[in-house]
Order: C-alpha cells, then structure tokens, then sequence
C-alpha cells in the first residue's frame, strides 16, 4: 500500500497517504478524548464565566455571561478560603505522612528477614480495595466519642475519650488518619517495584566499601528510588487535593467547615444550591493550584538531580 | 599483604541445598588464584564467603591470619569487582570511586590523591566527570576495578568481571588486569567459567564442580597432568579427546575402543601401570594437538574428515572414531577437506587413561 520508491516521485502523495493512515489509526481514540475529555472541560470552562444555575438550567434564556465575575466572587468567599486552608492542611500533613507509611511498609516488605511477604502484601493492600464509603462508615463508628475502638483503646493508657469528629481541631487528623489508612498500600506497591528494580549488588558493593545500613539506605535506596518517589508523591497530592468522600460521609464538612474541603464545597455550591458557573470556577481554581504543585515538584526533583 | 585460607568450608543453603562442600584452599599473598568451573559449581559463592556477602555454613576462612567467619564484610579488608560492576548509577566516576574513602572518613586530599592515581593507572582520568550510564562496558569495568584499588585492600575479588565485554575487549582487559596485579602485588582471587583466562591470568587455578575442588594447581600442571576426565576436558581448548575402551593383554597390553575402530598396542613403560586394569572400562584421553599427519606410516588412522575449520595458522579437523566426535589440531594442508580421506596418528607417549568408573586418571604422561 504506502509501496516506498514509488511514491517518492510524487510527495504530495505520500504526505496525504501517510495524514490518511495517521486519521485511520488515531482517529477513534482522538474522537473518544475529544468527545468524553476536552469537550466537558471546554464546556466546564466557559461556564465558569456565566451565571449557570437552576433556572438557566430550565430556560437558557436565564443564561448571563458574567466574565471573571465568579473567579472575584470566590477571592472574596471566606469559604473558599477555609476550604482551601483545609484542603492544604490534608495535603500537606496527609500527602508527607501517606508516602512515609507506604516506603516504610515497602522497605519493611522488601527485606529479607520477613517471611510470609505476599499474605502481609495483601493485607496491606486490602483498604485500597474496599469501598471508600463503607470505610467511613465504619470508621465512624471506630471514632465514635462514647463507644469507639479507638477511644476504648485509648482509655488503657488514661487517655481521652476524644470527641473525634465531632472537634474541630480533632476532626481533620482522624479524616487524615483514615485517608492514609485507606491509600498507603497502593503506593507501597509501587515502592515495593521500586525497590526491587535497585539491583542487589550496589548493596553488596556498598556493604564491602563499609556503608552502615542507615548509609545504604541514605546513599543508594534514597537517590535511586527518587523518580518513583516523585510520581508518588504527584499522584498522591493530585489525589489528595480531590479530598471529598471521606468528609463527606463522616462529617459532611464540620463541625464548624473544619473539614470543609474545595471539592465538598464545590459539591455543595454545584449541586445542593445549583450555582453551575460558580462551581465550575472553584472546579477551575482547583485545577490551577494542583498544576502549579505538580510543577513545583518536578522543579524540585531536577534541582536536586542536578 | 594478605594470606587467604579456607579449611573445609561448605555452603548449605535453606538447611538442604548443597552449594559447596569441603573446599580447602590456601591462597598466598601476592597469589593470583582463579577459581574455575562450569555455572554452578560453586566457585561464585566461595568467592562471596570470602567476601561476606554469604554465610559461611561450614568450615572456616582466615584473611590474613585473622578468623572472619563472623566479620562483616566491611571489616574484612577486601575489595570486590562484580559481574556488573555494580557502580551507583547516581554517582560520578569520582564520587563512585571516593564512595568508601568518604565513608571511611579519609580526609578530602587523600581522597582526591588516591582516586586521581587510581584513575592514572587506569587510564579514566578524563572520565572522572561522568555518570556510568554514558560510560562503554569497558570504561564501567576499569572503573570498577579502580573503585576497588583507591582501598589499598588486602585482597582483591573479582567475580567473572571480564563476561560482560566483547571477545576483543576481554582479551584486552584480561592482559591489563594482569599487569594490574604484577604493579599493586596484592592477593588476587578470581572467579571465571572461562578456562582461557583462568590460563592466561591465574598464578593458581581452582578447578570446581558440584560444589567441589577437583583439582588446585599451577596452568601447566592442570593442563599436563589433569586428576579426572572432568579437569581433562574443562581445561584446554578444543577439548581433550575421550574413548571409551578396555585393556586387553594380547602379547604385552592393548587398548581397544568399545566398537573395536581403534586399538593399539601400549608402550612398555605404559604397561605396567595399567596391568591391574586389564579387561576392565578405561577412558583414553588425547589432546587435539597430539595428532599428526602420518602420511607413509602403515598402522596410522585411515580417517574420513567429517568437518574442516580453517583457522589460518592451524586447521582443526573433525572425525569420528567409535561414533564419538574426535577433534585434532593439525598444521594447515590444502589436503584437509571436507569428506578428504587421510592418515594420522597420535603421540602416545602424550596419551591419558583415566578409570571409566571414577573418572580418575589411572595414567599420566611423562613430561
């Protein structure tokens, strides 16, 4: 079909044969992308320059382009800004603590004294797995001020009860014991590869040379884990600045917005008060702070590569 | 300045896998010793004993006089070449050769001096910048062996460093590393499934296999005077020659192949050292290049050459005797073809016999 010397007396030929089996091949993956991912986003967009709500949504005639009015709207929402002291307060104690239990359980399962590895992998895996709601649901419950597990266990060693969810300056650490609970063993997975790809002989060399384990740790599992550290840790702030099921179900964003975070607010703003284009816009703000995290890491990384 | 002595050491693995059993060897300083023998056969984790990177099951290993069986590797005094070369891939050259010396806190001249020179005998001055991954495999290697000479260990391991070059690189690396040896005088013991280097390089050879020390000797001695069929065949290239066959007293003491295609009478002194194995299975041994033309000799082979490899300098011809594939190394002759009919004989005062039923050598040549 695209036969090559006979074609290269005629380019413009070969330049359309070669566009044509470009569409063929990439044209219904392109059209799938376009239609269920740039098209929403496109659309999400420019509602967030208009008054979107439930009476446009019954006659579009209702409809107002406001321009950047929802973006000032927001800067001037103490709400917002809860939400999003919130929102970093999880990510940036949660995120550091999600990473640090998932290499801790990697390296530990990754060593060599352990046995019975693939049961305790599964074990570790298993919160991943199991519905989110159900979780909280339960969790709840293992929080709860008069007849919780964890203030039961507590009281052995004279402390608390703890009115855990129901304080607001308790209810953000038991969300964020509960999201790490939920999520290490999925990026302890991905240490564990990791770990695995660092062949065993720059231990062995390094053993020989007179590095201690802490100095192995420090100057080869360190360095050469960095790349999987930092796709780790995009994803898992990515990922944790989406928190929304987790306060949803357990505190539905108390007591007091202590656990309000930008998606619930987002939630509530779009669909319990319909203000479309207003949510969109926090939707948007969102997305520009998480772009802005990821850049920063990777800046960080090269930095330190370099 | 370092002696190396193991007393029977063995290594069982998981309580039930034998890897190695009773292997004495007593390694001299300034001694380069290869351990050889096909995968498998222990040689590697007798070097990571020595090294500490495995458990010493049995027995007992000194380094210079010193029992470290229980001594961590770092405390060992060793330096360690590996099949990879293991070098940090986060590192530079220099920062992977000053490694050790940092974490044995010599002070950052002393550092720059030892690395630097290491770099001069190597000749990877200007490379010292680099990350290995923009370094050619031989480049690696040196670099390696200079991150194992800026110690100034006591012993030197390398573990087959030289499998992961080319043939042209190998050969080139084997005579340096040799030279490296004769400048640094330091005890050397080296692992290699390749007989040639272990030839070419060792000052004493440890054949193995199965976990055990057949043969420890000098490269000639292994090669002139073999103990088994096993060390018979690993060492030299092409490979000895074996016929099975039995010895027979017919007017003095014959031996004749199992299908009768070759028998010969044995040379009186031969004789009478093989009369207690009349009428039983012997293994008769021939080194390719004991084989000759014998163009006007009556009781020469009558051979039909099966394959000719030209090798320019010499001719390898292939043949059968007993349906047993015989290889001879012989001086170029255009009469040498494929499916060529010619004469030829051995030297049999080269020849070998070893016991069909131990495998062990019941006659050497004189030399």
């Amino acid at each position: 079909m695209v036969g090559g010397s006979s074609l290269r007396s005629e380019p413009n030929v070969k330049t359309n044969t070669k566009l044509s089996v470009l569409i063929l091949f990439l044209g219904p993956s392109l059209i799938v992308i376009f239609v269920f991912f740039f098209l929403p986003v496109i659309a999400a967009f420019t509602m967030s320059f208009t008054d979107f709500d439930i009476y446009s949504l019954g006659n579009f005639d209702y409809l107002r382009v406001t321009g950047f009015d929802n973006y000032k709207k927001l800067l001037n929402e103490p709400l917002f800004w809860t939400a999003l002291k919130n929102t970093f307060y999880f990510v940036l104690v949660g995120g550091p603590l999600s990473v640090a239990a998932s290499l801790g359980t990697a390296l530990l399962l990754n060593s060599k004294l352990i046995k019975y590895k693939s049961i305790f992998r599964m074990i570790y895996f298993l919160p991943v797995v199991t519905t989110l709601v159900a979780v909280s649901i339960v969790w709840r419950y293992f929080y709860h001020p008069r007849f919780g597990l964890l203030n039961y266990i507590l009281s052995f060693i004279g402390l608390g009860p703890f009115d855990w969810l129901g304080d607001p300056n308790l209810a953000m650490p038991a969300i964020i014991i509960l999201a790490v609970w939920k999520n290490f063993g999925y990026n302890m997975i991905i240490f564990i590869a990791g770990l695995q790809n660092i062949p065993e002989d720059l231990y062995e060399a390094a053993g020989i040379e007179g590095a201690t384990a802490w100095q192995q740790f420090k100057h080869i599992t360190i360095p050469l884990l960095a790349p999987t550290t930092l796709f780790i840790s995009v994803i898992t702030m990515i990922g944790y600045f989406q928190l929304f099921a987790e306060p949803y179900v357990m505190t539905q964003g108390g007591p007091l917005n202590s656990t309000l975070s930008i998606v619930l607010y987002m939630y509530q703003e779009g669909f319990r008060w319909w203000n479309i284009g207003y949510s969109t816009a926090i939707a948007f703000a969102l997305f520009i702070i998480i772009l802005i995290g990821t850049l920063i890491q990777f800046r960080l990384q090269k930095e330190s590569e370099a | 300045m370092a002696e190396v002595k193991l007393i029977n050491v063995g290594k069982i693995y998981e309580g039930k896998n034998r890897a190695v059993s009773n292997v004495n060897i007593e390694i001299k300083d300034k001694e380069f010793v290869v351990l050889v023998g096909p995968s498998g056969c222990g040689k590697s984790t007798t070097l990571r004993m020595i090294a500490g990177l495995e458990e010493i099951s049995e027995g007992e290993i000194y380094i210079d006089g010193k029992l470290v069986n229980n001594v961590p590797p770092k405390d060992r005094d060793i330096a360690m070449v590996f099949q990879n070369y293991a070098l940090y891939p986060h590192m530079t050259v220099f920062e992977n050769m000053a490694f050790g010396l940092k974490l044995r806190k010599f002070s950052k001249e002393e550092i720059k001096e030892r690395v630097n020179y290491a770099a001069k005998i190597l000749d990877i001055e200007n490379l010292l910048d680099r990350r290995p991954k923009q370094l050619s495999g031989g480049q690696r290697q040196r670099v390696a062996v200079g991150r194992a000479i800026v110690r100034k260990p006591k012993v030197f391991l390398f573990d087959e460093p030289l499998s992961n070059l080319d043939a042209k690189l190998r050969v080139q690396m084997r005579s340096e590393l040799a030279r490296l040896h004769q400048k640094l005088e330091t005890t050397v013991v080296y692992v290699t499934h390749d007989q040639t280097e272990a030839m070419t390089m060792g000052s004493r050879i440890v054949v193995m296999k199965d976990g055990l020390v057949h043969q420890v000797d000098a490269p000639l001695n292994l090669y002139n005077k073999p103990v088994n069929k096993f060390v018979a065949g690993f060492i030299g290239s092409p490979a000895m020659n074996f016929i099975d066959g039995f010895i027979i007293q017919h007017e003095g003491l014959i031996f004749t192949s199992e299908k009768e295609e070759l028998s010969f009478t044995l040379e009186p002194e031969h004789a009478k050292k093989l009369n207690q194995f009349i009428n039983k299975k012997v293994t008769l041994g021939i080194r390719p290049e004991d084989f000759f033309d014998a163009d006007e000799n009556a009781d020469a082979l009558n051979i039909n050459l099966e394959v000719v490899e030209q090798m320019g300098s010499e001719v390898y011809v292939y043949f059968f005797i007993d349906g047993v594939q015989i290889n001879a190394r012989l001086k170029p002759d255009p009469k040498y073809r494929h499916s060529s009919k010619v004469k030829l004989q051995f030297n049999k005062n080269k020849i070998h016999f070893f016991d069909a039923s131990t495998g062990n050598v019941i006659l050497q040549p004189n030399l």
